[in-house]
């Protein structure tokens, strides 16, 4: 390797490392506008969260008098170990200084470590409310480890991206997604401005490392500086897509789905090393999984609307792959809706009406697209159609009686809002109907 | 009355297990020497000692690497635990074991090894350095590789599976060198000798250390069961860096010689198509649980306050106990500088770096900030231990599914009255 190359892949290698920060103060500053602005919170800067950092910055650091003496090593071992994440996930040029440390096991370990030491640090102060943050972080890190490697895995034996077993493998690892850890209760002034960071670097490490597995291609080449400009304008691109997919899922799942990630990781697996599928039958092998990981969750008391929208979700799946397009569409676009009119509605009255959407009862446009796969189904097989009537039947008895939501009450002036989406669920439904297009 | 044994003779059984530990030491340190410098192969035979073909022994780079590691961890065994003459024979046995190269030398030594770690529990330490090493040369000789892959893929999660449960550091130790063991029967079905050799080095070099120290934390403590554990890293500093290490190396966490087998391993299996799939899932399962457990371990530990007066009053272990502890420790940190520098190095370096800027960031404040709390009463002088949480806690996320399967399978195997123990 002559001298100019070395340098050239060096500095692609800081240079990515520093866009990757950049990116995740950015995406931190828009994530907490857009979660402020759903709370009903509008008016926050826009740098917040990088005036928050520098106030905890200049504040005075406490310990807990039960901590250990490595109390104060923990959040600086988390952010080294999530910088080492950034500099080895492939940035926006092929051929970095850490190209041949790159690998799926590394990531999700170095994830792993990161984790492992914010529970240590949790554990640390000795207090039962930190200790149970602890035990949940863990807990839910084994299942998202699991489906990450396995997921990553399949994605890494298949010959290319753009296959339905990818899809799927796609699926699970972001069901799998974590929300990303609260930071350790006992933490104040610099060790939690340094907690706070890493949270953020670790967000947009995940995004990059799931932009580096789907979308490898378009990239710049390390040791051909003219080319960067392109290769950062087209990875920026892709982080933002995989940012909005997330934010999307996230929407839907606010907890994730860690099981149900971890089982579709596992398919995606299977079929990939098993050799090619069709996409129907595997678009009814995911539906059918959704649609039954939904009513679990409703039978484990899970919020009804995020185990709707998943049983729904796999409705849409089976709707796909029975090659009725328009009946999963219909799905799809009226669970969306709901989730919106439930998320604006919170624990008002029209919450009712809006979980009834989601659960597919007439006169709502999920009960049209429900209604047109089962028809579909019926002339593949009538047990499946059954199946279907049964699971989406129970769903929805479920769904509507479990207890309402525990999140904000009323908010004033959204009625109008939570209504016209309704009627738009509504009209969903009776465009096929009026023959309108 | 007992009569006391001469004076010399009570001298040299007090040095006798340092003299053993240095001699095993100095050999390891041959081992090393014959794994960086050894051209090839280099065999030779005893055809008198015994029938079909004798005393066959032969020695190559990457055995004495793994006689190394052996040595390196049966040394803590040696110098620490009870049961000197045992923990000798089974050590030469192992390394008779490893050197094996026919089948009768084979199977005479593993039929030592395995009755000494069956009948003695006092040479546990340096039973679990050398029963790997015996298993993966017994399964390398039935030469049965889809077997060995099964086997391997059953045990690496089960082994972390039992270390994850927690309740126990004995139990601990042994589902650590379990899951260690059954990722380099993974490696050996998948025809992979290298990861395999390293998972096995690293087996040999911690598992005798976690052993040690749960039989050391007991004699302290009065227990070596987490619940009643807690905020060691104070009293026992020493003993805390050695278990944190020991605990962190066998993890499977990067940078850690666990962590490069696994990975090594893991590629592997991906391409090994669909057997390899299914140890591959098998694989993903153990490194899931290997950092759940390991993290527990060490936290419920060394960290948070003491769940029981005995672990608010221990102090730190004799300075023999700390150097058994310590030294497979600092050996399995210079396999993880050999295997993985650049992963070792750099987080090591930011983390100096940013302890430097942290120190200047202003001093720590340790006022009485108790989340709230009363202060606790003077016989309780690091509060209610019921107030934080033990490891039966921690471990509750898994016994809930494992109880459930253990449950079902006890349904279709044993009928209605077993099940109902599980229920």
């Amino acid at each position: 390797m002559t001298l100019a190359a070395l340098a050239g892949r060096t500095v692609a290698t800081l240079l990515s490392v520093a866009l990757l920060g950049a990116a995740a103060v950015l995406l931190e500053c828009v994530r907490a506008r857009l979660a402020g602005a759903v709370a009903g919170e509008a008016g926050m800067p826009f740098a917040q969260p990088v005036r928050d950092l520098r106030r905890l910055g200049r504040k005075r650091r406490i310990r807990p008098v039960f901590a250990s003496p490595l109390h104060g090593i923990w959040p600086l071992a988390a952010l080294a170990v999530t910088v080492v994440l950034i500099a080895v996930t492939p940035g926006f040029a092929a051929g970095q200084l850490t190209a041949g440390l790159a690998g799926p096991a590394l990531f999700v370990g170095l994830l792993a470590l990161g984790r492992a030491i914010r529970v240590m640090a949790e554990i640390d102060p000795g207090m039962a409310g930190p200790g149970l943050a602890a035990i949940r972080l863990a807990a839910s890190g084994l299942a998202a480890d699991l489906a990450w490697l396995l997921g990553f895995a399949a994605l890494a034996v298949l010959p290319r991206a753009a296959t339905p077993q990818a899809a799927v493998a796609a699926l699970g690892v972001l069901l799998a997604w974590p929300d990303a850890a609260s930071v350790p209760g006992d933490y104040a002034g610099p060790d939690r401005a340094v907690f706070l960071a890493e949270t953020m670097l670790r967000r947009v490490a995940g995004l990059a490392l799931l932009v580096a597995l789907l979308a490898p291609a378009g990239l710049a080449r390390a040791t051909a500086p003219l080319g960067w400009p392109e290769g950062i304008a087209v990875y920026a691109a892709k982080l933002a897509i995989a940012a909005a997919a997330l934010g999307v899922v996230r929407l839907v799942l606010p907890g994730g789905a860690p099981r149900a990630g971890a089982a579709l990781a596992l398919v995606s697996l299977v079929l990939a090393l098993l050799g090619g599928v069709t996409v129907d039958r595997l678009g009814l092998v995911a539906g059918l999984l959704g649609m039954g990981g939904g009513l679990a969750l409703l039978w484990r008391r899970w919020p009804a609307e995020e185990a709707l929208a998943l049983l729904q979700g796999g409705a849409a799946m089976v709707g796909f792959g029975l090659g009725d397009i328009r009946g999963g569409g219909m799905v799809l676009a009226g669970v969306a809706l709901g989730r919106i009119a439930v998320a604006l509605a919170g624990t008002g009255g029209l919450r009712r009406w809006a979980i009834m959407a989601l659960a597919g009862l007439p006169p709502f446009g999920v009960f049209a697209g429900d209604f047109r796969i089962v028809g579909a189904a019926a002339t593949v097989s009538p047990l499946l159609a059954g199946g279907l009537v049964a699971l989406i039947g129970a769903g929805a008895a479920r769904g509507l009686t479990l207890p309402g939501g525990s999140g904000a009450g009323e908010v004033a002036g959204r009625k109008p809002a939570v209504l016209l989406l309704l009627l738009l669920t509504v009209l969903l439904g009776a465009a096929p109907v009026a023959g309108l297009r | 009355m007992a009569r006391s044994a001469p004076r010399p003779l009570a001298r040299l059984l007090s040095i006798a297990p340092v003299l053993a530990a240095g001699l095993a030491l100095a050999l390891a340190v041959l081992a090393l020497a014959g794994a960086v410098l050894l051209p090839g192969k280099l065999a030779f035979a005893l055809p008198a000692l015994g029938p079909a073909g004798g005393l066959a022994l032969a020695i190559d780079p990457g055995r004495a690497e793994l006689i190394f590691a052996v040595l390196a961890g049966g040394s803590a065994g040696l110098l620490a635990a009870p049961g000197l003459g045992v923990s000798g024979v089974l050590v030469l046995a192992g390394l008779v074991d490893i050197l094996a190269n026919n089948l009768y030398t084979l199977v005479f030594a593993a039929l030592i090894v395995g009755f000494l770690s069956l009948r003695d529990r006092v040479a546990a330490p340096a039973a679990l350095a050398v029963l790997p090493a015996t298993l993966l040369a017994l399964a390398a000789a039935a030469g049965l590789p889809g077997a060995t892959l099964a086997a391997g893929a059953v045990l690496c999660p089960a082994g972390y599976l039992l270390a994850a449960l927690g309740g126990d550091l004995l139990r601990f130790a042994q589902g650590t060198a379990l899951g260690l063991a059954g990722l380099a029967l993974v490696a050996a079905g998948l025809g992979d000798a290298g990861p395999g050799r390293l998972a096995l080095e690293t087996g040999a070099l911690v598992a005798p250390v976690l052993m040690l120290a749960a039989s050391r934390i007991e004699d302290v403590t009065g227990s070596r069961a987490p619940d009643w554990l807690g905020g060691l890293a104070r009293g026992m500093p020493g003993f805390a860096l050695c278990f944190g290490g020991a605990v962190f190396w066998a993890s499977l966490l990067p940078p850690g010689p666990g962590f490069v087998a696994f990975q090594g391993i893991f590629d592997a299996a991906l391409r090994a198509g669909w057997p390899g799939a299914l140890a591959a899932t098998g694989l993903a399962c153990g490194f899931a649980l290997a950092g759940f457990g390991a993290a527990g371990q060490f936290a419920l530990v060394c960290l948070g306050r003491p769940r029981s007066l005995r672990a608010a009053a221990a102090e730190d272990l004799p300075r023999r106990d700390l150097v058994a502890l310590g030294l497979p420790v600092a050996a399995a940190a210079g396999l993880a500088l050999v295997t993985a520098p650049v992963l070792l190095l750099v987080p090591l370096g930011l983390l100096l770096g940013l302890w430097r800027w942290s120190l200047r960031a202003g001093p720590i404040e340790a006022p009485p900030f108790e989340d709230g709390f009363a202060r606790p009463p003077a016989w309780l002088p690091f509060g209610d231990p019921v107030t934080q949480i033990n490891a039966t806690g921690y471990a509750a996320p898994l016994h809930g599914p494992v109880a459930w399967l253990a449950r079902r399978l006890a349904c279709r195997l044993g009928g209605a009255r077993i099940a109902g123990r599980w229920s």
